[in-house]
């Protein structure tokens, strides 16, 4: 590829007009490997926005050059014809995230463009001119390298998921320059889509515990039952719900579905709180990959400490309700101002 | 109407491989496997949403050694199994793309109006098929409802579920589902003399496997995870060092200290991870 003319495209997604923090580690991601190739990174919207000017200012400081925002909402099936449409053009490297829509457009661009898809990379890097990328393999008990050709020219697509890398902006970098996403004249008409009936924002005590940002899970050092009024009240302060080690499950203290481990659920949130859990390997298993893991425990030497990032040495039973009272205390100063 | 469901297992949770890495894969010898709750909820949604009476069949590409999944899923219903296999396929990486090729030619022969995977990892072999058959899809499914030519799905997009309705022929990738009904000790023993039809995936590797992309070049035990988020914004300073300090490598941040001073700390810390996620209604973009 020569120098200057190769590009890393990045999907993409938004909340509440703003990049997701999973969006901003894929820009940014993108950003440190066009950095040492001399190669531009596009982001591609697939949500519209009303105000994209905020994006563009956003996806620059991660640095994006390009951001493409297409005029209504587009799926899967669009955006894939979108992203292929320029098939005269060098592939380059298409970064998406682990999500519904962005694993679909994934395995759908390369399955059109025939190149290769890794899922879930936890490293991405260039290596003697080539581009190598990590993934989990074996049901996640494996890493595997996948080394790709970067000459004459680079075609891949790879998906990461929440946690593997971050997103640091950097002040004074400019804006990226806003194209349209047109929606292209598809190449697949074969390809029929789903008939959409209606969306709903899915209310937090509906989604698994593998899909909330925030797991507040309870162990034994709980005392009992009565505890686990406390981490659900501290779980719906914070949107997030209940998990629990399989002694206090197997008492019959919170159901089966709380339970996380290798028996359970194996969960990632963005954060772990385990209040009176000892840290069992078997419970360890179900948790490991959480982002930010925060303990309490009497014990100062507890094993959860091993997966910790911070272990408060307190009784949780004390600790919980002081929490929630300054949490309640917080939300309502803060209402406060706002009214 | 007829199914077809692709079954795997995957490797048992205490399962430790031992790796040969002059040869790029794990010792087959220390491996043992188990259901994978996925390919159980997609067998599940199958058996209901077929009439009864027509044909759900099972597949499964690999060895004998997957004889036991599909046994299993004949005891709990199944009306038939087939498992795709070459000897060939020992030696070349079976990826989504392969995976959906090889069930490509079982489709077919067999014809399914619907074609049931679980959503296990990516839904790649799901999307594979999509654009190999040119059928329907639906991915990230979590919940079924209907019988026959179309059915009712709820799709699990980030924090938003999407109610879509699909006609035959059509791909359902489940994610979750109702558990798998438990077989009967009859059934059980009914599903051993039932015969697995073994289909020769040699030809057909034959076509698929030349000109594939760049194979794994290392498969090593995955590293402990490191990469905590590192950015942290209007945090205070001793929360910035409570999180940024802590490794998750055994080394984590220990800290004993009144119950209103740990009180504040942890709930600064634990508001500073929450607050950069949270949650936003996709379609509005308004938080909830
Ligand atoms: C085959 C098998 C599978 C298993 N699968 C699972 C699984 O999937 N998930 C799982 O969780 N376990 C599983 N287990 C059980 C596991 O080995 C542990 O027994 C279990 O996780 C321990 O639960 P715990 O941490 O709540 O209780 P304990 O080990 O009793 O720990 C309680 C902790 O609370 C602390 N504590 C006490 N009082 C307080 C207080 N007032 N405030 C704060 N801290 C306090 C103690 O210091 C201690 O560290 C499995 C076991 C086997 C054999």
């Amino acid at each position: 590829m020569n120098a200057g003319d190769g590009r890393i495209r990045v999907l993409i997604e938004t909340a509440g007009g703003a990049i997701t923090p999973l969006s901003a580690s894929l820009l940014h991601l993108a950003a440190d490997l066009a950095e040492s190739r001399d190669l531009a990174v596009h982001a591609v919207m697939y949500q519209a926005l009303s105000h994209p000017h905020d994006l563009a200012a956003a996806a620059g400081r991660y640095g994006a050059s390009v951001v493409a925002v297409p005029e209504t909402e587009m799926d899967a099936i669009d955006l894939t014809a979108a992203l292929v449409s320029d098939r005269d053009q060098d592939p380059g490297l298409l970064l998406t995230s682990a999500t519904a829509v962005g694993r679909e457009v994934a395995a759908r661009v390369g399955a059109r463009l025939d190149l290769p898809v890794l899922h879930a990379a936890t490293a991405v890097e260039w290596r003697d001119g080539r581009l190598v990328v990590s993934c989990p393999a074996l049901d996640g008990k494996a890493s595997a390298r996948t080394v790709i050709d970067a000459a004459p020219t680079l075609g891949a697509v790879v998906t990461v998921a929440e946690g593997a890398f971050s997103g640091v902006e950097i002040d004074g970098r400019p804006p990226a320059r806003i194209e349209p996403l047109h929606r292209a004249e598809t190449d697949a008409p074969w390809c029929p889509r789903p008939h959409v009936t209606g969306r709903a924002l899915t209310p937090v005590d509906e989604l698994g515990l593998d899909e909330v940002d925030v797991v507040v899970a309870g162990g034994m050092g709980l005392g009992g039952p009565e505890g686990f009024s406390l981490l659900r009240e501290l779980a719906e302060l914070l949107g997030g719900r209940v998990g629990a080690s399989r002694m206090v499950t197997d008492r019959g203290w919170i159901s089966t579905d709380a339970l996380v481990g290798q028996t359970g659920a194996t969960v990632a949130p963005s954060l772990y709180l385990a209040c009176g859990i000892s840290g069992a390997p078997q419970h360890v298993i179900g948790m490991r990959d959480s982002a930010t893991v925060i303990a309490i425990n009497t014990d100062a030497h507890a094993a959860i400490g091993q997966v910790a990032d911070v272990l408060f040495v307190a009784d949780a039973r004390k600790l919980v309700p002081a929490m929630i009272e300054l949490i309640e205390r917080d939300r309502s100063n803060l209402a406060g101002t706002q009214a | 109407m007829s199914a077809l469901v692709y079954v795997r297992d995957q490797l048992g949770n205490g399962c430790v491989p031992r790796f040969d890495r002059a040869r790029r894969r794990a010792d087959p010898r220390s491996l043992w496997y188990r259901r994978n709750e996925q390919v159980d909820a997609a067998v599940e949604a199958a058996l209901r949403c077929t009439e009864a009476g027509l044909p759900v069949t099972v597949v499964a590409i690999g060895p004998e050694r997957v004889d036991w999944l599909l046994k299993h899923y004949l005891a709990a219903g199944a009306t038939a199994a087939v498992r795709v296999w070459s000897p060939d396929l020992d030696h070349v990486e079976l990826d989504d793309s392969l995976a959906a090729s090889l069930m490509e030619g079982v489709i077919e022969q067999l014809r399914p109006d619907w074609i049931w995977l679980g959503d296990d990892d990516h839904g790649a072999v799901a999307v594979h098929l999509a654009e190999l058959t040119g059928r329907v899809l639906a991915i990230s499914v979590v919940d079924v409802t209907g019988r026959g030519h179309e059915l009712e799905l709820d799709r699990r997009l980030d924090r938003m579920t999407e109610r879509v309705r699909l006609t035959a022929p059509g791909i359902i990738a489940v994610k979750r589902g109702a558990a798998l009904r438990y077989p009967s000790h009859r059934d059980r023993l009914a599903a051993r003399q039932q015969a697995v039809t073994v289909l020769d995936a040699g030809a057909a590797l034959d076509g698929i496997v030349h000109g594939r992309h760049p194979t794994v070049t290392a498969i090593t035990p995955p590293k402990p995870p490191t990469t905590r988020r590192r950015e942290l914004s209007g945090a205070d300073d001793r929360v910035a060092e409570l999180i940024l300090g802590g490794t998750g490598g055994g080394h984590s941040q220990v800290v004993e200290d009144t119950v209103p001073n740990m009180a504040r700390l942890a709930v600064a810390t634990i508001l500073d991870r929450v607050n950069s996620t949270t949650p936003t209604n996709p379609t509005t973009g308004d938080s909830p």
